[in-house]
């Protein structure tokens, strides 16, 4: 998988992971543990990867932003810096779950 | 300039060669950066259906009557479009009476290519996702 690919599927992972929090607090937790793991398990980010969350809340649609840098394709080869790739995903919170404390 | 006798003049043979391949490895990137193209658009296309068809399947309080999930297909529709505006897709929601409903949500979007655009203007993406329980009603 490509790095873009990798983050948007962490991004991918975290959004459905917030959106079965409680709270916005409980949501950012879960988003940030749901894309870490995911992309600790191949390492192409060289920075701790940042999770951000946006829009919680019952019945609202939350998003989550995963961005870390990434080595480009000869970047070692050339000395390039690495660049930043970014991945966004939205996923509905249940009406039932969110925004009860 | 010597001049072999008996042996046939090449000069201009590499400017064939490069007449030949220079279009036909210009043709070739083309066609792959198109589809890399295409290919990331239904990558896009088919999340946002995934995630549209979890929303859809997943009922607001409005929908238990008498102690039972009744999915309503307008609701249900709103759900999705609610997260597809998010990604910038405009998506079909269709629901079956199976118990429980699955949810099924068809995103059409347009490819947006650097070079022809001769793979095709648009891919579908094809999300489904079912109830935990529940009946379907309308649609």
């Amino acid at each position: 998988m490509t790095a873009n690919g990798e983050v948007e599927a962490a991004a991918r992972a975290g959004a459905r992971a917030a959106a079965t929090a409680r709270s916005l607090g409980e949501a950012r937790q879960r988003a940030s543990a749901a894309a870490r793991t995911m992309l600790d398990q191949d390492s192409t980010c060289r920075s701790v990867p940042k999770v951000g969350v946006d829009q919680f809340g019952a019945g609202a649609v939350v998003t989550v932003t995963v961005t870390c840098s990434v080595d480009t394709v000869f970047g070692g080869v050339l000395g390039m810096r690495p660049r930043v790739a970014t991945g966004e995903a939205s996923e509905r919170v249940s009406e039932f779950r969110g925004g009860l404390d | 300039m010597r001049v072999h006798p008996g042996r046939r003049d090449e000069r201009g043979a590499i400017a064939v060669y490069a007449a030949v391949l220079v279009p036909v490895l210009a043709l070739t990137l083309m066609f792959f950066v198109d589809a890399a193209c295409r290919w990331n658009t239904w990558r896009d296309a088919t999340a946002a259906a995934d995630a549209a068809a979890r929303a859809a399947a997943e009922p607001s309080p409005a929908e238990f009557v008498g102690g039972q999930l009744v999915l309503k297909a307008d609701l249900a529709q709103a759900r999705a479009s609610s997260v597809l505006a998010v990604s910038g897709y405009v998506g079909k929601v269709s629901v079956t009476s199976n118990v429980p409903p699955t949810v099924t949500v068809t995103v059409t979007a347009r490819v947006d290519y650097v070079f022809s655009g001769g793979l095709g203007s648009s891919v579908t993406g094809t999300g489904t996702a079912v109830a935990e329980s529940g009946v379907f009603s309308g649609g």
